[in-house]
């Protein structure tokens, strides 16, 4: 999972600070191979880093800041599932770092998808250093990831009361009240987001997403134009105006924003299936199809545009093409392929005489 | 200043000039073509005695000859109007009536009226509107029948509009020169497979090969195309035979789902009466005239039977009705094997005006009519009505535009599948005259879905994708199945005449019985929804085989093809029972078993040295240990049923061979695409057999 700050501005921070305090009560020797780990570690030689911490932790099992920095070092290193185990024992130790270990132990398992014992592990980090916002942020997004929406709401709360200015904990609450269906609070918080940064280009476009869920289509419009105008490569912002544009029936001011948005990113699969759609809205049932053999040539089990492309083949009359793609999209779990499919027993009638 | 008077007066020149002179036929008028005048005038002096006897197509004949000569003369222009107005090309009527008009303001005091009807078939309704209240600005108010007329003109101009502004999603597509021709083609039947057509023509192979004097036009004869089972192409339509046709008209008024009983009406017949002929061997026979509950004295046109045969819809114009025709429905009587009394579908249905061309569909639930009096967007409209649980038809619903247009449309079928529709109309792009078309309907528009997706979390580089919720589409499809195929014999594969029997397993009733083509062993059985059938197949010297077809409420239309090869009663023969149903995950038969099982029980009676094999079989879903010991005591509980109804044990043996005999492999079962498939093929391998140990 990539996160939009590299970790390494969050590794050396505490790297640094360990490598200079709390080595004066543990085992000279291990103190001598724990500073060579860190020499080695800011050198970049992350093998290196993590021989010198595992000797340095066989003279002292208990050496905290060599636990908790081999496993930053083997995260870095890609070996996320040694990291998790080093920070889970650097947490358990309950010492001074015990609130970062658990920190980056629910760092590295959203990395790893694993949400739920994410929770748990940020959970951990604010219980230790409750007065820490961003723990209660992490926490949020974990929770949030995992579907739990009312539990991520009450955590970016928390951030916010820790940091009335967090701004990426209002967009976020915004967003997890999206989820519940609560789009006026979700507008409310994505706007304070704003207020908080008003350079926090996402935040206008995710504001416009909900404006146009609640068929504000030209409030919509208007915030997606704000977010194109602080990123002109936003991508994700064309496909979305394209689609405000589209439900308010100026097709071809939406044709244009997927035009931009593919020009933006050629290999953007959504913004093809999307113009399809708005080609099919628009009778123009052969420009759907190619766009819709795009959108699969650029995703093959993208099931909708299966779905879209059976529509538009279906009124260019090839009802063989619209049942073999209802099918398809069927299989990939889109339900009204099977819906279709069925209807009226065409598809039998079209096997049955093999018509095109 | 000048500039603008030159103008004026230019407009007002220009205006001079355009206003035609009426020309009547005056010789004085004509002084430089007297000749071509005199020819002119005897076309013209000929229509008249024509249109004096209501035979417009003659009269028009002679009309457009004076026309040729002079079109400006008012009251030709009107007559000629007219005549169109009575053909099948309606709309060409406005253009004469506003000429008509434009020539002599006072050329007919109804001339605005017949410009509103003019504007009315063309579709434009405003104008059709607006000259229909001209006319009734002039109308005597004492005129009352005249103002209903109009007021109802007015009210089916505001119907169209509103209709046109929401037009049914179809394809309208011709049948083709196999089955159209220059002349008139109207009035489709077709089967609820749609394997044969069956409609009126009125072409110049009629037999007798004479015209009507009425109209000119060739007597009606009925005509049948079958669809090539190849390419689902319709195949050159044939002259129905000299069983049915006569040199009279003839024409067809209705066909069983199956395509098996021929309803035909013969307007020359006991003021209009409804004769039925059956198919045999391939041939429909001679039609023989229905009862007088149903054929009576009166006029009766159109006839509809339901899927199980139990039920005849139909046209009448007998007394006591609602005005005009109405529609009708006689039950089966089975002691008397006849139709009972007729009974009017009631106020809902009919009205004072006409109601006619009716159609049941296969599904038993759905009829289609054609009726002047409910709103339509002109004379006759076909509506849809559906039938409640109680029986009770509902409030009939304009099938749209543009199935339904300004002019008459009578006569509307509807395939089994409910997505086709046939139907006769005059269009420029036919054949010539009426032709058939099929309509095909898309249903509501299949609603494009996008893909989006937002930085839900400030904190993450990767969007978030949003979650689509598939719209729903209402797709208002009939509930319904067709089993059709051949029935044969299984070592020689000759075609069999056998009989089929259709049981409503919940309630253990017969639901009706029909039997296969002796010449081809065809069948056709139509099924509405929202029961569980049995459907057994028996002919004399052969084991039964049995069908199940499971139809939920709204399942939709499905059409299996099923040949079935009877067996002789053999050693080896193995039977699947498709009717034996057992509660989930037990062994305990349930009651809507009986049927089979009494079927078994009659077969093991009649053949009293017969011992077989009850077998029990399961799919390939759960633990196979587990499976085995189900499909063991399922097959016990089938002999011990058996050994109650008084069958020797000594004759049976049961065995469960648990998911080791599918039918269906698993791996051809997850190759299948859709989740209905490997369902209905989970289902195929859930079964119950039996097999002749010795005889």
């Amino acid at each position: 999972m990539k996160r939009i700050f590299h970790l390494a501005v969050f590794l050396i921070a505490p790297f640094a600070l360990s490598a200079q305090t709390d080595t004066s009560q543990v085992n000279p020797e291990a103190q001598q191979k724990y500073n060579e780990g860190v020499a080695a570690y800011e050198s970049k030689k992350l093998d290196e880093a993590i021989s010198r911490f595992t000797e340095a932790l066989a003279l002292d099992p208990k050496f905290e800041k060599a636990l908790l920095n081999r496993g930053n070092a083997y995260y870095e290193a890609k070996k996320t599932d040694k990291a998790i185990a080093d920070y889970n024992t650097c947490g358990q130790l309950n010492g001074p770092s015990a609130d970062n270990a658990w920190y980056m132990k629910g760092t590295a398992e959203m990395d790893l998808g694993q949400y739920e014992e994410a929770v748990k592990s940020f959970t951990n980090a604010a219980n230790k250093k409750n007065g820490e916002a961003k723990y209660h942020y992490n926490l949020g997004v974990a929770q949030f990831q995992a579907g739990n929406y009312d539990d991520a709401i009450g955590s970016f709360s928390n951030a916010i009361r820790l940091k009335p200015d967090y701004a990426f904990a209002y967009n976020d609450r915004a967003s997890a009240k999206k989820k519940k269906g609560d789009l006026d609070g979700a507008i409310k918080d994505y706007e304070s987001a704003i207020q908080s940064n008003p350079q926090l280009t996402f935040a206008y476009n995710n504001l416009g997403s909900v404006k146009r869920q609640k068929g504000d289509f030209t409030g919509a419009i208007q915030e997606y134009n704000n977010a194109i105008r602080l990123k002109k490569d936003y991508y994700i912002a064309y496909n979305n105006r394209g689609m405000a544009k589209m439900d308010a029936g100026k097709f071809e001011e939406a044709i244009a924003d997927f035009n931009e948005a593919i020009k933006l990113k050629a290999d953007y699969a959504f913004a093809y299936n999307n113009r399809a759609a708005c080609y099919i809205k628009m009778q123009k049932y052969k420009e759907a199809v190619a766009d819709c053999d795009k959108a699969i040539q650029l995703d093959a089990a993208y099931g909708v545009a299966y779905l879209n492309r059976g529509i538009a083949k279906e009124m260019l009359r090839d009802l063989a093409g619209a049942c073999s793609d209802w099918e398809n999209a069927a299989a990939m779990g889109v339900e009204s392929g099977e819906t279709y499919y069925n209807i009226y027993g065409v598809c039998s009638e079209v096997e049955k005489y093999n018509q095109k | 200043m000048k500039k603008l008077l030159t103008l004026v007066l230019t407009l007002s020149l220009f205006s001079a000039l355009a206003q035609q002179k009426d020309m009547p036929f005056e010789k004085d008028l004509f002084k430089d073509r007297k000749d071509e005048f005199k020819t002119a005038k005897k076309a013209f002096e000929a229509g008249e005695e024509f249109f004096k006897q209501y035979q417009f197509d003659k009269a028009e004949v002679e009309f457009d000859k004076a026309y040729a000569f002079n079109p400006n003369y008012s009251k030709l222009n009107y007559y000629l109007g007219m005549c169109v107005l009575n053909s099948s090309y309606k709309f060409k009527a406005l253009n004469y009536f506003k000429k008509a008009y434009e020539l002599n303001p006072n050329v007919a005091p109804e001339i605005n009226l017949l410009i509103g009807i003019g504007y009315h078939i063309n579709g434009d309704w405003d104008n059709g509107i607006k000259h229909y209240e001209y006319h009734k600005k002039v109308l005597n108010p004492k005129n009352t029948d005249t103002l209903e007329y109009i007021n109802k003109k007015i009210s089916e101009c505001k119907t169209g509009k509103d209709l046109v502004a929401k037009p049914k999603r179809v394809w309208v597509d011709n049948l083709g020169k196999n089955v159209n021709t220059e002349f008139p083609e109207y009035g489709p039947f077709i089967s609820a497979d749609e394997s044969v057509i069956i409609y009126t023509g009125r072409r110049s192979d009629t037999r007798g090969g004479k015209k009507d004097e009425g109209d000119g036009k060739f007597f009606e004869d009925i005509y049948l195309s079958k669809r090539n089972p190849k390419n689902g192409e319709w195949e050159k339509a044939i002259n129905i035979g000299e069983n049915i046709n006569t040199e009279n008209h003839d024409a067809p008024s209705g066909l069983s789902p199956d395509g098996k009983l021929l309803y035909i009406f013969y307007g020359w017949k006991g003021g209009g009466d409804i004769y039925q002929s059956k198919l045999k061997d391939g041939q429909y026979g001679k039609p023989e005239k229905l009862s007088s509950n149903v054929s009576s004295k009166y006029y009766e046109s159109s006839a509809s039977v339901s899927f199980d045969g139990k039920e005849l819809y139909f046209a009448s114009e007998r007394p006591g009705g609602f005005g005009g025709e109405d529609i009708y429905v006689s039950r089966w009587d089975e002691k008397k094997k006849e139709w009972g009394p007729a009974e009017n579908l009631g106020a809902n249905i009919n009205t004072k005006y006409r109601e006619t061309g009716v159609f049941l569909h296969p599904d038993g639930e759905t009829m289609y009519f054609s009726s002047q009096g409910h709103s339509t967007m002109g004379g006759f409209d076909i509506f849809m009505s559906k039938r409640d649980e109680k029986g009770v038809w509902g409030a009939p619903v304009n099938i749209g535009y543009p199935i339904n247009s300004p002019d008459d449309d009578v006569f509307f079928v509807v395939s089994g599948s409910g997505r086709y529709g046939y139907y006769s109309s005059f269009r420029q792009d036919g054949y010539g005259e009426k032709d058939l078309y099929r309509i095909t309907f898309l249903g509501p528009e299949k609603p494009p879905i996008p893909s989006t997706e937002d930085n839900l979390i400030a904190s993450l580089v990767n969007p978030v994708r949003e979650i689509v919720i598939e719209p729903k589409v209402e797709v208002s499809t009939v509930n319904l199945a067709i089993l059709k195929g051949i029935i044969r014999d299984a070592r020689t594969l000759q075609p069999l005449e056998a009989k089929l029997e259709l049981i409503d397993n919940d309630k253990n009733e017969l639901v009706t019985t029909l039997t296969s083509d002796s010449k081809s062993g065809a069948y056709l059985v139509t099924i509405p929804a929202g029961k569980n059938y049995g459907i057994s197949v028996k002919a004399e010297g052969y084991l039964f085989h049995s069908e199940n077809v499971d139809i939920p409420k709204a399942s939709g239309y499905k059409e299996y093809e099923k040949n079935v090869d009877l067996k002789k009663v053999e050693v080896g023969q193995t039977i699947v029972l498709r009717n034996i149903f057992f509660d989930y995950d037990k062994a305990t038969l349930r009651d809507a078993s009986r049927n089979e099982l009494e079927r078994l029980i009659k077969l093991l009676n009649e053949n009293p040295t017969l011992r077989i094999e009850i077998s029990g079989h399961t799919d390939t879903q759960g633990d196979a240990t587990y499976n085995q010991k189900l499909s063991e005591n399922r097959a016990k509980a089938v002999v011990e049923y058996l050994v109650r109804a008084g069958i020797s044990a000594s004759r049976l043996e049961y065995k469960g061979y648990g998911e080791s005999k599918t039918q269906i492999s698993e791996a051809d079962i997850l190759k299948m695409k859709t989740k209905t498939e490997r369902e209905d093929a989970h289902q195929q391998n859930r079964r119950t057999e039996f097999k002749i140990l010795s005889k």
